[in-house]
């Protein structure tokens, strides 16, 4: 957990920008347990 | 300059997102230029990559919140300069390397704020802020019930509800979520895998009912939420990640005065500096 402000942002996982489709899937598949980003 | 993007030629499964590079074109007079560092995730990718959302055109680069820096401005451009770190969300084509924006829908931020951060809370915090402000005006004395209170609004959402002092009680579906729900400012979670939230709310609630609803789930959760609101309830939708809503009869609103609004972030973020001031609130 991040702490931004009073908000703690819970970034769950980052993926590359290659793996775009098992990122979408964890989204869709409802298994992340916090946000999700791409990086370049 | 060559730019990497994620495009969709059709709608569908997870297979239509293609990896791609071309040209960034000019930019026009009030447009910057940004080269992301970081891109966003959020359920209005799925839906509009597997169709549940309409996109006016084809093909099209998939994204809508991205994190980076100001690498180039058109000549009529004045909020924004070169290295400015920024963040923006709601413009389709986020997943790409550079992304030509007008001035307008951009957000600056602060020096200090982590761009990894900024891409994941974007969208998220924005949304927070108008449903717990605008949508409904939560205070203390409320209970809210909050739908898929683990995911990445939804986190958001309990700590905002339980930093102003309302009771909240979220939904969950597996035993690490509700750790999670709980982590984030749940006083109650209901599994709703295994127990039915309409009941459940209202035993947490003593019978009297919740005063607000925020839905992002939709079809499954949506007009079951009615059978437990208080007097003048509301059930505030702003997503739908279990497929559309149903019809929905008012008359079943009219005894006790409830009321059902609809969200959407661009209609609350469509003028720049209300977008600025909004996001420097969650910033």
């Amino acid at each position: 957990m991040i702490t931004n402000k009073d908000i703690k942002i819970n970034i769950d996982k980052i993926y590359f920008i290659d793996d775009i489709q098992e990122a979408q899937s964890m989204l869709e598949k409802r298994l992340s347990k916090g946000s999700i980003v791409l990086k370049f | 300059m060559k730019s990497k993007m994620i495009k969709i030629y059709e709608q569908g499964p997870i297979n239509v997102l293609k990896i791609e590079e071309s040209e960034v074109n000019a930019l026009s007079q009030d447009e910057v230029l940004i080269e992301h560092s970081y891109v966003g995730l959020n359920f209005i990718d799925i839906n509009q990559r597997n169709g549940t959302y309409p996109l006016k055109t084809l093909p099209s680069i998939m994204g809508m919140e991205g994190s980076g820096i100001i690498v180039e401005t058109g000549p009529n451009v004045t909020k924004f300069k070169v290295g400015d770190k920024v963040t923006h969300c709601m413009n389709l084509g986020s997943y790409s390397q550079f992304m030509k924006l007008n001035q307008n829908r951009v957000i600056k931020l602060n020096q200090e704020v982590d761009l990894k951060i900024a891409a994941a809370s974007t969208l998220q915090g924005l949304t927070a802020q108008y449903l717990v402000n605008e949508s409904f005006k939560l205070e203390q004395h409320h209970t809210a019930l909050i739908h898929a209170a683990a995911g990445g609004v939804g986190q958001i959402l309990c700590q905002w509800a339980k930093n102003i002092g309302a009771k909240v009680i979220g939904t969950i579906s597996t035993k690490e979520k509700e750790d999670i729900a709980k982590q984030n400012g749940c006083d109650y979670t209901i599994n709703y895998l295994k127990e039915d939230f309409v009941k459940k709310t209202l035993e947490f609630t003593s019978n009297n009912g919740i005063d607000v609803i925020y839905d992002s789930v939709g079809k499954d959760t949506f007009l079951k939420g009615i059978s437990c609101l208080a007097p003048k309830g509301r059930i505030v939708s702003f997503g739908v990640s279990s497929g559309p809503i149903e019809p929905i009869n008012i008359n079943k609103l009219r005894s006790f005065s409830g009321s059902v609004v609809t969200g959407g972030l661009n209609t609350h973020i469509k003028d720049s500096d209300v977008m600025q001031k909004n996001a420097d609130i969650f910033f």
